[in-house]
């Protein structure tokens, strides 16, 4: 789950109808939950990126088709041409890495703009 | 129409691009990614790292030098040549591969706006050292990653069983429906010939694919 804090000091959490979608630019800074509950504050960044992601299998051999499973939260910032990138697992792992913005696969609606780049 | 039904153009050796189809109703974030897995637990729970893609169908046998046996191409963008299985494994992401976990998987060339729908067919190679009976050494799943910012997208997957000028899109059920790989001369009317039978020498594509219930 996001937390996100804008500069006219509204805080948007993700659920109840608040949805990355929905966040406007303008971004103080951002947070999010891990699915253990724990809670990790992003360093301020020029730009700003999440996404909820899901997995459908299907079993070849023996087994069926699979009902969507969401397997990750994706979260992280950018600064420049370097984006820090954070993929938090369900199954507990967090994994942490550096990235060129070049790098990113997000849909240009994915970023959100922090209030210095307003 | 109904299930089990043999899925038109499946398969190497095929040009077709409706073969299989998924469809997301929401937007996606980023372009959908492919992968296979030997999974033995429940999924979304894995073995320790490393080590979920130990099944023959992902480390091969010496009759096809160790390669990855299923193989993968996204056809949203462009149909594939005929032979479009590839002679070996791309590290990483490529279009079309042969499937190994994160090792070796495809991107789709695409990401699904709002009630759009991703294209791809597989095969699956099998030399004549496979194990028999290879039922759980050929077993595997294939997974689809898809991210979205707004709301959940509704993912209904597809095969064709009508053919690739005109297709008939028949939906498979979760928990219901699955995907069998057998003889070009298997009969989708008896279960008892759903089955791939090995080559004397060499390897074999996949003959048909079958959606099983």
């Amino acid at each position: 789950m996001f937390i996100a804090h804008l500069s006219n000091g509204q805080i948007l959490k993700e659920g109840e109808g608040i949805t990355w979608e929905k966040v406007p630019d303008g971004i103080d800074w951002l947070e999010v939950m891990t699915f253990k509950g724990e809670v990790l504050t992003l360093p301020k960044c020029e730009e700003y990126f999440f996404s909820n992601e899901d997995t459908i299998y299907i079993k070849i051999g023996e087994g069926s088709l699979s009902s969507p499973v969401t397997t990750a939260k994706i979260v992280g910032g950018i600064v420049g041409e370097k984006a820090i990138y954070i993929r938090i697992e369900t199954n507990g792992n967090i994994k942490m890495e550096w990235k060129d913005r070049k790098d990113l696969p997000f849909t240009p609606q994915t970023y959100k703009k922090s209030k210095c780049q307003l | 129409m109904s299930i089990p039904f043999k899925v038109s153009g499946a398969g190497n050796n095929s040009t077709a691009r409706n073969v299989y189809k998924i469809t997301f109703s929401t937007a996606l974030s980023s372009a959908p990614i492919y992968r296979a897995w030997d999974n033995s637990k429940t999924f979304p729970e894995r073995d320790t790292e490393g080590s979920t893609t130990l099944k023959e169908i992902f480390t091969g046998t010496e009759g096809n030098e160790y390669k990855p046996m299923l193989s993968l191409v996204a056809t949203t963008s462009e149909a594939p040549i005929s032979n479009w299985k590839p002679i070996s494994a791309v590290a990483g992401s490529a279009n079309p591969n042969r499937l190994k976990g994160s090792v070796n998987y495809v991107t789709d060339p695409t990401t699904p706006a709002e009630g759009e729908a991703i294209l791809f067919n597989v095969c699956l190679e099998v030399p004549f050292d496979a194990t028999v009976p290879s039922t759980s050494s050929m077993n595997a799943l294939l997974e689809i990653h898809y991210s979205y910012i707004g709301d959940a997208p509704t993912v209904e997957w597809y095969a064709n069983e009508g053919t690739e000028e005109t297709p008939v899109w028949t939906q498979l059920t979760p928990g219901v429906h699955g995907i069998k790989f057998c003889n070009a001369n298997a009969d989708v009317d008896d279960s008892f010939t759903y089955k791939l039978t090995l080559p004397i020498e060499g390897t074999i594509d996949d003959g048909c694919q079958i959606v099983t219930s």
